[in-house]
């Protein structure tokens, strides 16, 4: 791999103090993984790696790491030329890592092992690249509406919305207050924190109003009509205070999870926690599908590559076949909130164990990805000049089309 | 003040190492080397990778050397805002710190009951992690639901904000977090300063009928003036380069209000993925800490008697 | 008259209206730690919802599941493990740095306190990597050994200006008067200057080990395993991918600052005792 600090501070170092070196044991194999030892996924991974290490001749060796900090520490340690065997890239930032050559081409294994057809349909394409594969997909989510129905009884409302402006009526009407007038229950959760997940808020709007970020050619359409009605829409239901004002993702999903709120767009993890945390009220809560015609945002969340600079790609890539073995994808929904990405790994009784899951496993192969097509600037440069403008026009109040033009200018400078 | 005497009365191997001229070296080796090695040399690194072109997106542009990160920032408006900010938090914190410290480590030096009790109060707030010190003020901060909006209701008026993401309350409501979280730190050295004062001086101060302002004014001071002096650069060091209460609580926002050197070089490493910026931007935030450090040690009045230097 | 001396010469007015303000501003200094423990003794999910001053439905269940389900005695324990040992080796290089540069008057003392306090001031941000490079080569990656030595290197510099400061105060002549009566050099520092500085020096332990109980840079880029975690990657790692279970944080922080607390007790005592006391100028 081309990109490390090369080191004339690690020759410093080695004659400034006689360095232990780490002798790596060529059949060991390290993983980056996020959150090894919470409960619920990290359980699933301990059965890969237990599989792994039982069945196979090298040892696998998880780098456990939270999620909040795994991408950080994913550079920390690639930039130091310490980078893991195996990790666990997401098609925002495969893009980055390409760019970096700090990821494998996977074909060749693929072909050899005929995993090709043990994913689903559309599973590989947002991971292949120019006709290339990177990543074995493992999980997906996609977006869509949430709602309590035991708020809905409350308010006399029946069925859930199934247009913006419906969601809008909707809201207000869930809305409660106290005699103070402040807000005691918020009618609709919709991320807008300075943050990334509010990116994706809006593309969601302009998906729903027909748009979309760039066209076919990968060129921006910030400045067009679906995204400025888009916005225009966001700003209406932000001011009209039925959805909590700069409150990030988590709290916001905590917030619904405990009937602090009455309507979300979110993924599928919402469940296990209000089974876990808001039990006596879990049948409340009903998945309704996205309320618009378009597609919903989302694909592959978690996919495993294995990084350029392994010494044992083969051991490596024996790890992350097993991932995609029946024996474990079978097992996944018994442990992880996500949709899998095995052929029949979601079996019906799995599937009518958590009947909130259909909607998703519907629009999972359909849905629209976060990032936008064709750019490898996506953390870095795009997401924060389109949130930027979603927060000029909701707390600065300018006007929508102005703001989508400045994000639009900004867009074409940085990144076409 | 005084000079060490060489004294060689002594003879064997242990004396020349304890009390040779060599023993203050000796003594000031093991701090020394262990900075150097541990951040000294990562620092040298940071210089060498200012002049580099490491970025995970440029790959093939490593090793090509050159001041081109530097003429970048100094055309980057960015970098100026930031500075102005993170100067701007630095002395909110450094005057909000050392006046609560000041205010509390005065009212505690003599309490009669409950006085251990009483002074750990005030150094409770420094027990939480400036990670958990940025959820909690969060949480308070709120607009919605926050407490301190709820708790302002009976104050009249002051409105109810929402702190974190009005342009106007984010900064000042950043720096009274970091403050509550860090005044402890000050307030733990003043105590100790407060404690070394002979009680003898106030007496003779009572006898001259010295009001408690005098007594302030040309005892308490002038006795303290080495640790504020020296807790005063901690807290600009620390000042200019937080991390976790800004980046956790606001991410530089809203709209950039708050963003900070620290939060553009987290950015420019993390998200940009360019290491050599932010190694230049790294040597900005020292270049800049160390001129305002150096700034105010000239400031400070020089008696000639117990110098900071 | 704040500056007062104590009882009996204080009237009863002052003290009273000092005990006042004392309350006052400690009312004010404590209530995000009480904040916290109403999020602490709130269920899980809802701690961001709190509608009054004080938690409606109480509830143990954040402690419980803190020690029954996550190993925090554990990390409770590496935490005590790391911060004793490096406020402790960081109090003895700092002291007798400190004291070296006081009692010795030599060329560039006044750079090299300055070059001492530049090591604080880079972000860390910039110098992350290098530093991992380093630790990797130096096989200190995933021990505690390493956070150790990250950690003294937070605490050394503050322990060297303070420690400098406290021995500049204490006049040079009783450890003249040791040397003669044939004390070595050493001797006069350890059995003179030193016993003279212990206030300062419990404040610098106390500065150390709370900044090496806070750090969470070195402990979650240098460790990853779990059985090596500290406190504060624990407190960390509530936050998850999807939610972050901020009453069970709020739990971990309280016990988590429990041991902090101990050692101010401790510490405080030996602060106040005032050995510098008419020893000073």
């Amino acid at each position: 791999m081309k990109f490390r600090i090369k080191a004339p501070l690690a020759i410093l170092a080695a004659l400034a103090i006689a360095p232990l070196s780490l002798v790596s044991n060529a059949q060991e194999i390290d993983f980056m993984v996020v959150d090894y030892d919470a409960p619920g996924m990290g359980d699933w991974w301990k059965l890969l790696v237990e599989k792994y290490n039982t069945e196979a001749e090298g040892t696998l060796v998880p780098r456990s790491v939270s999620a909040g900090h795994y991408y950080e520490q994913l550079l920390i340690q690639a930039a130091s030329g310490a980078g893991p065997d195996v990790l666990t890239v997401n098609p925002n930032n495969l893009g980055e890592l390409l760019a970096a050559g700090y990821v494998l081409p996977l074909d060749s294994f693929i072909e050899q092992s005929d995993l090709r057809d043990a994913i689903v349909p559309g599973g590989w394409d947002s991971l292949t690249v120019d006709g290339t594969t990177y990543a074995l997909p493992i999980t997906g989510r996609t977006l869509q509406l949430i709602y309590n129905s035991c708020h809905f009884e409350e308010a006399g409302l029946d069925g859930p919305p199934t247009s913006l402006d419906e969601i809008m009526e909707y809201a207000e009407a869930l809305t409660q207050t106290d005699e103070s007038g402040r807000v005691t229950r918020y009618g609709m959760n919709l991320v807008n924190a300075n943050e990334d997940p509010t990116y994706e808020t809006l593309l969601m709007l302009t998906l729903a109003h027909g748009g979309s970020f760039s066209d076919e050619d990968g060129n921006f359409t910030l400045d067009t009509q679906p995204a400025i009605d888009a916005l225009t829409y966001f700003k209406a239901i932000y001011d009209s205070g039925v959805v909590p004002q700069g409150m990030s993702e988590t709290d916001l999903r905590a917030l619904f999870a405990t009937g602090g709120s009455s309507m979300t767009i979110d993924g599928q993890w919402q469940f296990p926690f209000i089974e876990q945390n808001n039990p006596e009220n879990f049948d409340c809560y009903q998945t309704a599908g996205h309320p618009w015609d378009g597609p919903a945002t989302g694909g592959v969340n978690m996919a495993l590559a294995i990084s350029a600079d392994s010494d044992n790609p083969e051991a490596a890539w024996e790890f992350i076949s097993m991932a995609a073995s029946d024996d474990l994808q079978s097992q996944f929904s018994d442990y992880s909130p996500y949709i899998p990405y095995g052929v029949n790994a979601l079996s019906d009784e799995q599937l009518a164990a958590r009947p909130y899951l259909i909607p998703y496993v519907e629009s999972s192969g359909s849905a629209h990805p976060i990032a936008i097509p064709g750019h490898a600037d996506q953390f870095n440069e795009i997401w924060p000049i389109v949130v930027d403008a979603v927060l000029l026009t909701l707390r600065d109040n300018v006007p929508p089309e102005e703001a989508l033009a400045i994000a639009q200018q900004q867009l074409e400078d940085c990144c076409s | 003040m005084t000079s060490v005497k060489h004294a060689f009365r002594r003879s064997s191997a242990i004396s020349v190492l304890f009390d040779g001229p060599a023993f203050p070296f000796i003594m000031i080796l093991p701090a020394l080397l262990m900075l150097g090695f541990v951040i000294g040399l990562p620092m040298l690194e940071a210089v060498r990778l200012s002049f580099d072109s490491i970025a995970l997106r440029r790959p093939a542009a490593a090793g090509t050397y050159g001041v081109h990160n530097y003429l970048r920032l100094v055309a980057d408006p960015k970098a100026y805002a930031a500075l102005g900010f993170s100067a701007l938090y630095m002395v909110g914190t450094v005057i909000g710190s050392v006046g609560m410290a000041l205010t509390a480590a005065l009212l505690t030096r003599r309490v009669i009951w409950f006085s251990g009790l009483a002074r750990v109060a005030f150094l409770l707030p420094w027990t939480v992690p400036a990670v958990v010190t940025a959820l909690i003020w969060g949480v308070m901060y709120d607009g919605n639901f926050g407490v301190i909006n709820r708790l302002l209701d009976f104050v009249p008026f002051i409105d109810g904000q929402n702190w974190l993401i009005e342009r106007q309350t984010a900064l000042p409501a950043l720096i009274v977090a970091q403050v509550w979280n860090e005044f402890p730190v000050a307030y733990i050295f003043f105590l100790a300063g407060l404690k070394a004062i002979p009680d003898e001086l106030y007496e003779a101060a009572r006898i001259d009928r010295a009001n408690a302002f005098q007594q302030f004014r040309h005892i308490t001071l002038p006795h303290l003036r080495f640790i504020i002096a020296v807790i005063v650069i901690l807290l600009m060091i620390m000042g200019f380069k937080s991390f976790p209460i800004i980046f956790i609580l606001t991410g530089g926002g809203p709209a950039g209000a708050t963003e900070t050197l620290t939060v553009l070089t987290y950015n420019a490493a993390f998200r940009s993925l360019d290491f050599s910026y932010a190694a230049t931007l790294g040597i900005l935030a020292v270049l800049a800490s160390a001129m305002l450090v150096l700034g105010y040690l000239r400031l400070l009045p020089r008696t000639g008697h117990g110098d900071v230097m | 008259m704040i500056l007062g001396r104590a009882a009996p010469f204080t009237p009863l007015l002052i003290i009273t209206l000092r005990t006042i303000a004392i309350v006052a501003l400690a009312m004010v200094a404590l209530f995000p730690l009480y904040w916290m423990l109403v999020i602490a003794l709130t269920p899980t999910g809802l701690g961001r919802q709190v509608m009054t001053f004080f938690p409606t439905t109480p509830t143990l269940e954040n402690f419980v599941t803190l020690f029954a389900d996550r190993p925090m005695a554990r990390w409770i324990w590496n935490s005590i493990l790391v911060a004793t040992l490096a406020s402790a080796i960081s109090l003895a290089f700092g002291t007798t740095c400190g004291y070296a540069l006081s009692r010795l008057r030599f060329r560039g003392a006044n750079l090299l306190l300055i070059a001492v306090l530049t090591t604080q001031m880079m972000p860390a941000t910039s110098i992350i990597v290098p530093l991992y490079m380093l630790f990797r080569a130096w096989g200190l990656l995933d021990t505690m050994q390493g956070m150790v030595v990250g950690h003294i290197s937070l605490v050394v510099p503050l322990a060297i200006w303070m420690s400098k400061g406290f021995f500049d105060s204490i006049p040079t002549d009783l450890e003249s008067a040791a040397r003669i009566d044939g004390c070595t050099h050493a001797g006069a520092f350890f059995h003179v200057a030193l016993p003279l500085a212990v206030p300062g020096l419990a404040a610098i332990f106390i500065y150390g080990f709370v900044t090496s109980w806070h750090d969470f840079l070195f402990s979650r880029t240098l460790v990853t395993s779990q059985e090596l975690w500290t406190a504060a990657n624990g407190i960390a790692s509530f936050r998850g991918e999807y939610f972050t279970l901020q009453e069970l944080q709020m739990a971990a922080s309280l016990v988590f600052a429990i041991p902090v607390v101990v050692v101010f007790f401790v510490m405080q005592r030996w602060i106040v005792s005032g050995a510098l006391s008419g020893s000073i100028r």
